[in-house]
C-alpha cells in the first residue's frame, strides 16, 4: 500500500503572485529568474511565458529575445518558503502528517488517513478539493516510500494508485538524470552504462558500494523505502503573524484590501485550527524605506470569521490616512483565547514606574499620537533639508550606524521647516559663500549660496541666494 | 569674506591652470584632454598645466590640440603622498621631464598594475628641474608643515609653492586664513591653484557618476565622497578674480613663466649598438641589402628593381631611418638562427630593401611595388612595419628583446581601452542604482548595427516611460557623455618602442598586468605624433602550423623543404582550391571565401593575391566583386579611359581593388604627388570618423575632369574609394598572405596527412574545430586511429600504415587533461605499453585522469570497452600501500556491465573530446527513422537550381555579416560534409525557437546554384534536437553570431 | 561663629536662605557647571541638580541655545525638547558633539498634555535634562514640576518670552537674557544671592565669529 503522498508546485512563487494581480496580469508572459552558476536562469514560468517556447533553465538573455515583451522578476526564496508554510496550514486541515520539502514541495503520509476519509481515494479526493481554493499549478504523486513519490513528482509522471507495483514500473523506466542524485554521481553512472534508475536498483548493492561509496547505498535504501530519512513534520504556530509582499506598490488602502482579504482567510484558517477567537488585529503597511504604519484594530467582541474581521478592519483603514506607497502588508493576531471564554476580565493596566527610554516613547505615542514623538535623523546629503531631518520616532535599536559619516560642518543650530524669504538690505553678510549644488540624481536639485548673516537684532542667521532670491534657512542660536 | 581684491587692470590679466585632471586619470578627470585645451583658448587662458594621477598618458592628446595655438602647454602629474598631502610636480625643461619620467616609473613599479605608491622621501632628492606645488594635508600641525618646507626648499629651492584652492566650502576662510599663516611662517609664497576635474560645470553629473563607478556603489550610497558643488571646471578670468587675492594670483603666472618645456623636444635616438665600430649605419645598411640582393636574385637583378632599390637606400639615407631597418634586421636574423618562422607584412611589404634584408618575402618582381606607400618625404613619418612570427614561439623574441636591449630600453606600447556602448550603460546604470537585470534587457533592445535611429531613440521606443523619469534621463545622457572615456591601460599586442639610452628619459613604463611584460603610458597613435619609432611583433598561427609541416615532412619523407622553396604555380594545388576545397587552407578557408573559390577559379599567384583581398566589406560595399567576376569570365569587355588608368589596373582587370591602386590612379589620373596620395590613404583609413575625404573629393574629381576623365567614372572611383573605407586591404599585405595561403594549400595537395596532423596540433587556430578538421580529412581518405594509452603521445602523430601514413589521435584532445601529469606517466610507458589499470595508477595516474581516459575510450587495450573500464577503473585501490606495492591481487569478479550502443559511444566522445571517429550522429538518426525524403549535402550537386529539397544537420554555426542586411548564413553538418543556408529575417521571426536555440536543424527551402557554389534558401525551420536528445548525443557548441 | 543648633540643622537641610554667600555645605547637594565661569559663580556653582530654572528671552535665536549647549554636552541620558520653535537640527548639533540618539523631540500644541508630557518625563529614568519653551506657566504648574525634577534630581529649563508681571515662581532661577553685541543674561532670582544687574555672558564661542564690517 503506498503510504506517502507528494504534492509539486513547480511554480508556487509565480503563480501565487499572479493569484494576487487582477487577471488581465496573467496573459502577460512572466517569469521569474535566479542566479545558478554565474548565469541568471528562469526558474518558473507562466503559462503565457511557456506557450512563447520559453523553458525553464533556460538563460535570459535567450530568452528575452525569444519572447521580447517578457517580464522578468528576480525570484525570491523567503517570500516562496513563507507561501510554502501558509499552504501546509490550509492543508493541515485535512492531513495530521505533513512535511514541508522546500523550495516547493509537501510530502503527506496518507496511511494513517484512509479511514478518516473512507479509503485512499477519498484522502486523494480530499486534497483536491482542498486545492481548489487555491490557483496553484500542482502534481500529486504517490509512492512507498517519500523519495519514489517525489522523483516520479519530479519527472513530471505521477503516479496515483494504491499499489506499489505501479509506482515500482514508473520508477524502474525514470533515465538516471531524474534519479535526484548529485549532477558528477550522475554523470558516472551514466559512464558505467548504467542510464536508468532501474538498471542502476538491478546492480548488487556490494558492487556499488565498494565503487560509488556509502552516499549511494544511502539513497538507494531510501529509495526503496527501507529507511525513511529524518523529518521535521509541520505543527500549525500558535501564534500568527503572516506578512504578504505586493507585486507593485499600492498607493492607496483600497488597493490593499485584495491581499486583506487573502490574508484574513489564512487567519481563519489559524483560529479555526486551535478552536480560538481574537480580540484584536495589528495590521501592519510597510514601506520602503523600511518605516511601517500601523493599525490596531480593536473588536468588541472575541470573532474568528473571515468577513467580520475583513469589514472592521476597512473601517479602521478607511479613517487611516497612507503618508507612502505600501510595498508589503502583515498581519498579527492579538490576545487569542479560547472560543467558550465568557466575560473577560477589564483590569486596568497599572503604571509601572521601570521603563527605560522606549517605555516612555511609547506612552508618550500612545497618548499624543505617534506622529507627535521625534527624533533627529541624519542623512548622506550634501542638500540640508535632506542633511539634517526630524522623523517620528523608530523604535530600531540604535539608528542602524551610517558606515561614512558627513563630514564635520559648521552648521546652525536650528533649521526651518520652511526656508523663509526675507529682505537682503535688512541681514549683514559675515561668512560664506557655501556653494551648495547637487541632487542632480533626484528630482529637486539645488543651486543655492549659503551665507553666515547678523540681522538687526544682532542675530545670526543662516541665508541662501538662489534664483528665486534670498531666504532665511536656519539659526545660529 | 575671502580677500578679494581686484588686480590693477583686470583686462589684461591671462589667467593659467595650474591643476587639470584629465580623463586620462582613470575615472577621476570628467573631461578630455582636448576639452581642456580649447576652453582655455575660449578663455584666453595663457597657460595650461597637464597634470593626471601619476601619469602622463594624456599630454600628448593636450598637445595635439594645442599645437600652434596661443597656448603654453605644461607637462606636470599630480601625487598623493601619505602624510604630507597633494603635491603638484611641473615640468620646466627637457631633464626636468626626464625626472619626472624617472620618478611616475618607480612610483608605478612599486604597486600593482592601476596603483602606484609614492613617499615624501620621493620629493626630497633630485627633481631639481621641476617646480613643485604643495598643498599640506588638512591634518598637518605647524610645526610638522615647518619642518617640510625646510626639507622641500632643500631639494626645489625656490621653485616650490603652498596651492591654495578655493571652491566655496563652509572652510574656505579657515583655509584662507591658515595658508596665509603657513606662508609667514614657512616662508613660502601661495600660488592660486584651482583643483579642475573638468572643463565645464554640467559635466558635475559625470564626474560624480565616475567616482561611483570607481567605489563600486550607486551615486546616492557614496554622497560624502562627491564634491558638494560644481566648482571644479575651469574658471574664466573674472571668476578667478572674484575668488582669490591678486598677488596669489599673479604667483601662479611667475609658475607658468619658469616652465618652458615642449613635447616636440623629444628626439628620438636609435640604439647605436647595432652598427659595427668605423662603420656609418647608412654604409651598414647598403652592404646588408647588396648582400641580401645576391642571395634573393641569385641571377641579379631587373634593372628597374635596381633603380628602385637605389632610390630607396637613398631616401633611407636623407630622412635618417637606416637604425629602424637594422633593428628589424636584427631582429629577423635572431629568428632565422632560432628556425622560428616569421614574415614581415605592412606598408614594409612595398620595399625592395626589406625584401634583399630578408625582412618581408614579397618579390618586387611579382607584384606591382610602391615605394611611396612605404617612406614619402613630405610625410616624414616613420615607416610601420609588423612582422609575425609563430604564435607558440612569439614569447622567445620577446624575451630576446628584453634581454637584448634590457628593461629600461624596451617596452611594449599601450592600448587604451575605451567605454563602448555596453560597458558604458552597465557602468553608469549601476551608478544610477539599475539593477544588473534591468541594464541587461535595456541593452537587447538596441541594435547597434541600425545606422539611422541612434541608440538612445532605440531605448526610448523599446522601453517606454525610460526618458520620463530624472534618472532615466540621466542615463541616456551620461552614457552618451562617457563613450570613448579611457577606462584602463592595457599593452598593445606586439608594438615594441626600443630606445637607445634610457627609455624612461622618454615616457613613464608601468607594469602590465601579464607578469614581466613592462608597457608604456603611450598608445600608438601618441608614438606616431612624436615621431616615435614602433616595431610590431605579432603573432600568426598559420607559421606554427607550417613549421610542423615542414618537420613532418622532413621526418616521414626526408625532404626538407623551406617556405621559399616549396614549387611554385602548381596547377593541381590551383585546381583543389577552385574546386573550394579548402578547409583549412589559410585565408581562404572562411565560407564567404569558399562561395567565392569556385566564381574566381584562381590560377596563379596574384589571382589568389585578389582571392584575398576581394572578400571583405572595402571591395564588396565599393560594389567592386561583380564587375571583376564578370570581366574575369569574359561576360563584360574590360575597358580602360586612359593609358594611364589601363597600367594601373591592368592586373586587376580594369576594378580598383587593392589601396595602392587607388594612391596610384590619384597620382595618375587626378595629378595627386606621392605624399598626397598617401594622405587620401590614411584619410581612407579613418573616414568615418573623421571626415576628412570631403576635401579631397573636390581634388580628386577636378584633377580627372583636367585631364580628360569623363564625370561620372570620376564620381564612380570616389565611390569606390569611400567603400573603401578601413577595409580597403594593401596589395602588399595581400601578397604577404597569399604567400602562406599557397603553401599551405600544396602541403594540403600533396601531403595531406602531414597538412591534418599539424593544423590538429596548433588548435586553437583558424576557422574550424577539431572535428571538422578531422571530418575532413576522412574525406580526404587520410586514416585517422583513436586515442590508445598504449601508444598516444600527447601530440597527435603520424604512423606508417597500409594506406599510406595515418594519423595517431594524442591526448590533448581530452577535455581535463594536464599536459604535466600525463608527460610523466607517458614517460614511464614501456615499449608494450601498461599491463594494467593498477600498474596505471601505480605510476602516478590520478583517479580522476584515470576516469577521464576511460570516458574517451582510451583504455579498450586494458579494459575493453567504456562503461567496463570505467567500471573496472572505479575499483582500482585508490591509496595503494607501499607493502602492497606490486601484488595485484585479481579484483573480485563482477557482473559485466551493458554494453555501450554505438549512441551512447558517440555521446561519450563527444563529452569527452569534443571529436568522435564513429560515424556521423546523422548518418545513425538517418538509419532509425530513415530522415525519409532528407538529402544529403553531398547529394544537392546534383539537385536543380530552383528545386524544393529538405535537408538536416547539425549547427556548426551562425553568421549575421553586417554587409547583408538581415541576412543569416547557418552551417549545416552531415555525414557527408557542410551545407550553407540562408535564412532571411522575416524566415527567422516567423521560426524564432529554432532559428536561435535548434541543435539539430530540418530545413525546408529552394536549392541555388551559381558557379558551382550551392546554398538552401530557407523557407521552413523546425528544431530536430528533440530526435538527438533521444539518442542520448548533444552535438557541441556552434560558434554563432560572431 | 557657630549658630544654635537648631538653626544648624534648617542649615543643613537648605530650607534657610542665607543671603549673599553659598553655605559652603551646599557642595554636597551637585552642582552642573553651566559651562559658562562667570554664570556659574553668580549661581553660587552652576545649575543646582534637581531645579527647574526660567530663562526669559527678549526674543527667539539670540543665544538661550548656545547658553545650555555646555549642558547638553555633558547629559549621560536622554534630553526632552518639548515645543522647540523650530527644528533642531542635527548637523549643527552634532557639530558640538551633543548625542543625537540622545534627543527626543515632542510637539503638543494642548498645553495640559505638554505638562502632562513635561512631568511624564521628569519621572522616568531616562531623561536627564528638560527643555520646555512655554509662553506663560502659572505658579501652581510651576510647582508641580519643581517637586518633580527635585524628587528625581532631574534639571529642567522653561524658555519663555519675557515676563511682564511679577509674581513669585518656584522657580530656582530665573534668568533674563538680551542680545546687544553679547549676550546679557540677568539674574532676576536665584537660589545663593540677590538678582544681579545685567552681565555679558561669552556663548558667542559657540557661534560663528562676529565680524565688523565697515
Amino acid at each position: 500500500m503506498n503510504a506517502w503522498l507528494y504534492l509539486h508546485f513547480p511554480h508556487l512563487l509565480l503563480d501565487y503572485q499572479q493569484a494576487l494581480q487582477p487577471p488581465e496580469a496573467a496573459v502577460v508572459p512572466t517569469a521569474l529568474i535566479q542566479t545558478r552558476a554565474r548565469q541568471q536562469q528562469v526558474v518558473q514560468a507562466n503559462l503565457a511565458a511557456l506557450q512563447q517556447g520559453i523553458r525553464l533553465g533556460m538563460a535570459d538573455v535567450l530568452a528575452s529575445t525569444m519572447c521580447p515583451q517578457l517580464q522578468l522578476r528576480p525570484y525570491q526564496e523567503a517570500q516562496e518558503h513563507r507561501v510554502l508554510t501558509q499552504l501546509a496550514q490550509v492543508l493541515y486541515q485535512d492531513i495530521g502528517h505533513l512535511v514541508l520539502t522546500p523550495p516547493h514541495g509537501l510530502i503527506c503520509e496518507v496511511r494513517s488517513m484512509v479511514q478518516l476519509h473512507r479509503g485512499f481515494h477519498g484522502v486523494v479526493q480530499r486534497l483536491h478539493q482542498r486545492l481548489q481554493q487555491w490557483p496553484l499549478r500542482y502534481l500529486l504523486s504517490s509512492g512507498y516510500s517519500p523519495l519514489a513519490a517525489q522523483l516520479l513528482g519530479w519527472a513530471g509522471c505521477p503516479v496515483v494508485s494504491e499499489h506499489a507495483t505501479e509506482v515500482k514500473q514508473a520508477l524502474w523506466r525514470l533515465p538516471i538524470e531524474c534519479s535526484g542524485l548529485p549532477a558528477e554521481q550522475i554523470a558516472k553512472l551514466r559512464d558505467v552504462g548504467l542510464v536508468t534508475v532501474g538498471a542502476l536498483l538491478q546492480r548488487p548493492r556490494a558492487e556499488l558500494g565498494e565503487r560509488f561509496g556509502g552516499a549511494l547505498l544511502h539513497y538507494l535504501a531510501a529509495l526503496t523505502g527501507e529507511l525513511i530519512p529524518p523529518q521535521s513534520p509541520y505543527h500549525p504556530p500558535d501564534r500568527f503573524d503572516e506578512k504578504i509582499e505586493l507585486v507593485a506598490e499600492a498607493q492607496s488602502w483600497p488597493q490593499v484590501m485584495f491581499p486583506l482579504k487573502r490574508l484574513l482567510q489564512q487567519v481563519e484558517g489559524f483560529l479555526e485550527s486551535h478552536q480560538w477567537s481574537t480580540r484584536g488585529l495589528l495590521i501592519r503597511a510597510h514601506h520602503r524605506d523600511g518605516s511601517t504604519t500601523q493599525i490596531k484594530v480593536r473588536l468588541a467582541r472575541p470573532t474568528w470569521q473571515q468577513g467580520e474581521l475583513l469589514q472592521l478592519s476597512q473601517l479602521h483603514l478607511a479613517r487611516q490616512q497612507l503618508a507612502q506607497p505600501v510595498l508589503a502588508l502583515s498581519v498579527r493576531v492579538l490576545q487569542p483565547e479560547p472560543r467558550q471564554a465568557v466575560a473577560t476580565s477589564l483590569i486596568a493596566q497599572p503604571a509601572t514606574k521601570t521603563d527605560e527610554l522606549t517605555g516612555l516613547i511609547g506612552r508618550l505615542q500612545a497618548r499624543l499620537g505617534e506622529h507627535k514623538v521625534q527624533q533627529l535623523h541624519t542623512a548622506m546629503d550634501w542638500r540640508p533639508e535632506y542633511q539634517g531631518q526630524l522623523q517620528p520616532w523608530q523604535a530600531t535599536a540604535g539608528q542602524p550606524q551610517v558606515t561614512q559619516r558627513m563630514p564635520r560642518l559648521r552648521r546652525p543650530y536650528w533649521l526651518l521647516a520652511q526656508a523663509q524669504p526675507i529682505l537682503r538690505q535688512q541681514w549683514q553678510l559675515q561668512w560664506g559663500p557655501e556653494r551648495i549644488v547637487s541632487g542632480w540624481w533626484q528630482a529637486d536639485t539645488i543651486q543655492r549660496d549659503y551665507y553666515i548673516a547678523v540681522d538687526r537684532q544682532y542675530r545670526q542667521g543662516w541665508i541662501y541666494h538662489c534664483s528665486d532670491g534670498w531666504f532665511l534657512h536656519g539659526w545660529f542660536s | 569674506m575671502v580677500g578679494s581684491a581686484k588686480l590693477t587692470s583686470p583686462a589684461d590679466y591671462a589667467p593659467v591652470a595650474l591643476h587639470c585632471v584629465t580623463n586620462y586619470s582613470f575615472l577621476r578627470g570628467a573631461s578630455h584632454p582636448h576639452e581642456f585645451v580649447e576652453q582655455a583658448l575660449a578663455y584666453g587662458y595663457q597657460a595650461l598645466a597637464i597634470t593626471d594621477e601619476c601619469s602622463v598618458a594624456g599630454v600628448v592628446r593636450a598637445y595635439v590640440a594645442a599645437r600652434e595655438r596661443p597656448l603654453q602647454l605644461i607637462v606636470g602629474s599630480k601625487f598623493r603622498v601619505p602624510k604630507l598631502g597633494t603635491v603638484i610636480v611641473l615640468v620646466r625643461n627637457r631633464q626636468g621631464y626626464a625626472q619626472l619620467c624617472q620618478l611616475i616609473t618607480q612610483a608605478r613599479q612599486r604597486a600593482h598594475k592601476g596603483n602606484y605608491a609614492v613617499t615624501e622621501e620621493d620629493f626630497l632628492q633630485p627633481l631639481s628641474h621641476c617646480s613643485l606645488l604643495w598643498r599640506p594635508a588638512p591634518e598637518l600641525s605647524l610645526e610638522q608643515c615647518q619642518q617640510y618646507a625646510k626639507q622641500l626648499k632643500g631639494s626645489f629651492g625656490d621653485y616650490l609653492w603652498l596651492a591654495y584652492s578655493r571652491h566655496f566650502h563652509a572652510d574656505d576662510a579657515e583655509r584662507y586664513q591658515r595658508y596665509r599663516h603657513l606662508s609667514d611662517s614657512c616662508q613660502l609664497p601661495v600660488a592660486a591653484v584651482c583643483e579642475v576635474y573638468y572643463h565645464h560645470p554640467q559635466r558635475q553629473a559625470l564626474h560624480d557618476v565616475l567616482t561611483g563607478i570607481r567605489l563600486r556603489q550607486p551615486v546616492s550610497q557614496v554622497v560624502t565622497e562627491l564634491p558638494q558643488n560644481q566648482e571644479h571646471y575651469l574658471r574664466s578670468a573674472e571668476q578667478l578674480q572674484q575668488c582669490y587675492p591678486a598677488d596669489w594670483l599673479s604667483q601662479s603666472c611667475v609658475i607658468a613663466q619658469q616652465c618652458h618645456f615642449c613635447l616636440g623636444e623629444l628626439k628620438y635616438e636609435y640604439p647605436t649598438e647595432l652598427v659595427p665600430a668605423g662603420m656609418t649605419a647608412t654604409e651598414h645598411l647598403r652592404n646588408l641589402t647588396y648582400a641580401g640582393a645576391r642571395q634573393r636574385f641569385p641571377q641579379g637583378m631587373q634593372t628597374q628593381v635596381k633603380e628602385k632599390l637605389e632610390k630607396e637606400l637613398q631616401l633611407i639615407a636623407q630622412l635618417k631611418y637606416e637604425y629602424f631597418f637594422l633593428t628589424i634586421h636584427d631582429l629577423v636574423q635572431f629568428a632565422r638562427q632560432r628556425g622560428i618562422l616569421y614574415q614581415g607584412r605592412g606598408s614594409a611589404a612595398n620595399s625592395v630593401v626589406c625584401y634583399c634584408l630578408h625582412i618581408t618575402a614579397v618579390n618586387p618582381e611579382q607584384i606591382d611595388v610602391l615605394f611611396e606607400r612605404f617612406i614619402s618625404a613630405e610625410r616624414d613619418e616613420p615607416p610601420d612595419i609588423d612582422v609575425d612570427f609563430e604564435h607558440e614561439r612569439r614569447e622567445e623574441v620577446i624575451q630576446y628583446i628584453y634581454q637584448k636591449y634590457g628593461r629600461q630600453r624596451a617596452a611594449l606600447a599601450a592600448t587604451v581601452i575605451r567605454y563602448r556602448l555596453r560597458s558604458a550603460l552597465r557602468d553608469v546604470g549601476k551608478a544610477l542604482g539599475y539593477h544588473e537585470h534591468e541594464l541587461q534587457h535595456y541593452l537587447q533592445q538596441v541594435d547597434r548595427r541600425d545606422q539611422h535611429r541612434s541608440w538612445q531613440q532605440q531605448l526610448i521606443e523599446q522601453v517606454p516611460g525610460l526618458d520620463l523619469t530624472q534618472r532615466g534621463r540621466c542615463l541616456l545622457q551620461l552614457t552618451q557623455e562617457i563613450l570613448g572615456f579611457p577606462r584602463h591601460l592595457s599593452q598593445h599586442v606586439g608594438g615594441f618602442v626600443i630606445a637607445a639610452t634610457k627609455l624612461t628619459e622618454l615616457v613613464p613604463i608601468e607594469q602590465a598586468n601579464m607578469p614581466e611584460r613592462t608597457v608604456i603610458q603611450w598608445d600608438k597613435d601618441d608614438l606616431e605624433t612624436l615621431h616615435l619609432i614602433k616595431v610590431d611583433v605579432l603573432a600568426l598561427g598559420m607559421l606554427t602550423a607550417l613549421r610542423k609541416m615542414l618537420q613532418l615532412i622532413a621526418i616521414h619523407y626526408q625532404r626538407c623543404l623551406t617556405l621559399a622553396d616549396i614549387p611554385q604555380e602548381d596547377a593541381n594545388v590551383y585546381r583543389m582550391l577552385q574546386q573550394a576545397d579548402a578547409v583549412g587552407v589559410f585565408q581562404v578557408e572562411s565560407r564567404a571565401q569558399m562561395s567565392m573559390l569556385p566564381r574566381l577559379r584562381p590560377q596563379t599567384f596574384y589571382d589568389l593575391v585578389v582571392q584575398i583581398a576581394i572578400v571583405r566589406p572595402g571591395p564588396i560595399q565599393g560594389d567592386m566583386v561583380h564587375p571583376y567576376l564578370r570581366r574575369r569570365a569574359g561576360l563584360e569587355a574590360i575597358t580602360y579611359p586612359s593609358d594611364e588608368v589601363r597600367q594601373v589596373l591592368e592586373r586587376t582587370l580594369g576594378v580598383p581593388i587593392f589601396q595602392e591602386q587607388v594612391i596610384k590612379l590619384a597620382m595618375v589620373a587626378a595629378g595627386f604627388s606621392g605624399g598626397e596620395a598617401d594622405q587620401l590613404r590614411r584619410a581612407m583609413a579613418t573616414w568615418k570618423s573623421t571626415g576628412q575625404l570631403q576635401q579631397f573629393e573636390q581634388k580628386l574629381i577636378q584633377g580627372m575632369l583636367q585631364r580628360g576623365y569623363q564625370l561620372e567614372f570620376a564620381q564612380q572611383i570616389y565611390a569606390q574609394i569611400c567603400g573603401f573605407g578601413e577595409y580597403g586591404f594593401p596589395e602588399s599585405h595581400s601578397a604577404s598572405f597569399a604567400n602562406l595561403a599557397y603553401a599551405s594549400a600544396w602541403v594540403k595537395y600533396y601531403y595531406p596527412a602531414v597538412f591534418y596532423c599539424a593544423l590538429l596540433n596548433s588548435l586553437p587556430m583558424g576557422f574550424y574545430s577539431a572535428n571538422q578538421l578531422l571530418q575532413d580529412a576522412r574525406r580526404h581518405h587520410v586514416p585517422v586511429l583513436p586515442i590508445d594509452i598504449q601508444v598516444s603521445q600527447w601530440d597527435h602523430f603520424l604512423e606508417p600504415g597500409e594506406r599510406g601514413l595515418q594519423i595517431r589521435l594524442g591526448l590533448r584532445l581530452i577535455k581535463g587533461l594536464s599536459q604535466g601529469s600525463m608527460a610523466q606517466v607517458l614517460a614511464q610507458r614501456s615499449a608494450i605499453g601498461f599491463a594494467s589499470l593498477q600498474q596505471l595508477r601505480e605510476v602516478g595516474l590520478s583517479a580522476a585522469d584515470l576516469r577521464r581516459l576511460a570516458a574517451a575510450d582510451a583504455l579498450h587495450a586494458l579494459a575493453g570497452n567504456r562503461h567496463q573500464s570505467q567500471w573496472d577503473s572505479l575499483a582500482v585501490q585508490t591509496e595503494q600501500l607501499p607493502l602492497f606495492q606490486g601484488i595485484h591481487e585479481q579484483p573480485v569478479p563482477s557482473q559485466p556491465v551493458p554494453l555501450p550502443t554505438e549512441a551512447q559511444d558517440i555521446a561519450g566522445d563527444y563529452r569527452a573530446m569534443a571529436v568522435s571517429l564513429r560515424r556521423h550522429p546523422l548518418a545513425l538518426l538517418r538509419e532509425r527513422h530513415g530522415l525519409r525524403g532528407y538529402k544529403l549535402a553531398s547529394e544537392l550537386a546534383y539537385c536543380r537550381p530552383g528545386q524544393w529539397v529538405q535537408v538536416a544537420g547539425l549547427v556548426t554555426g551562425r553568421q549575421r555579416p553586417s554587409t547583408a542586411s538581415g541576412v543569416t548564413f547557418i552551417t549545416l553538418e552531415d555525414e557527408s560534409g557542410f551545407m550553407n543556408v540562408v535564412v532571411w529575417a522575416s524566415t527567422a521571426a516567423v521560426h524564432r525557437s529554432a532559428y536561435l536555440t535548434a541543435q539539430l536543424l530540418k530545413v525546408k527551402g529552394k536549392v541555388e546554384i551559381e558557379a558551382g557554389v550551392i546554398h538552401v534558401v530557407a523557407g521552413i525551420l523546425i528544431d530536430g534536437t528533440a530526435q538527438l536528445a533521444e539518442l542520448g548525443v548533444s552535438a557541441n557548441r556552434s560558434r554563432d553570431f560572431h | 561663629m557657630a549658630f544654635p543648633a537648631q538653626v544648624e540643622a534648617l542649615m543643613q537641610k537648605g530650607w534657610l536662605w542665607q543671603g549673599q554667600v553659598a553655605p559652603p555645605q551646599q557642595t554636597k547637594q551637585q552642582f552642573i557647571s553651566s559651562g559658562w565661569p562667570e554664570l556659574d559663580e553668580q549661581l553660587g556653582g552652576g545649575w543646582l541638580q534637581g531645579s527647574i530654572n526660567e530663562l526669559q528671552i527678549q526674543q527667539p535665536f539670540i543665544g538661550e541655545l548656545a547658553l545650555l549647549i555646555p549642558v547638553l554636552q555633558r547629559v549621560q541620558a536622554a534630553t526632552l525638547w518639548l515645543n522647540p520653535p523650530q527644528q533642531p537640527y542635527a548637523p549643527g548639533l552634532s557639530y558640538q558633539q551633543v548625542d543625537l540618539a540622545q534627543q527626543v523631540v515632542v510637539q503638543e500644541a494642548d498645553p495640559k498634555l505638554a505638562l502632562w508630557a513635561a512631568e511624564q518625563a521628569l519621572l522616568s529614568d531616562s531623561v536627564q535634562l528638560l527643555l520646555m519653551w512655554h509662553p506663560h506657566l502659572s505658579a501652581v504648574q510651576v510647582r508641580r514640576l519643581q517637586q518633580a525634577a527635585h524628587a528625581q534630581q532631574k534639571l529642567a529649563f522653561v524658555i519663555t518670552p519675557w515676563q511682564s508681571s511679577e509674581e513669585a515662581r518656584a522657580y530656582v532661577n530665573r534668568l533674563q537674557l538680551s542680545r546687544t553685541e553679547q549676550l546679557q543674561v540677568r539674574l532676576l532670582k536665584r537660589r545663593f544671592g540677590w538678582p544681579l544687574p545685567p552681565f555679558p555672558c561669552s556663548v558667542d564661542k559657540l557661534l560663528p565669529r562676529r565680524r565688523r564690517i565697515v
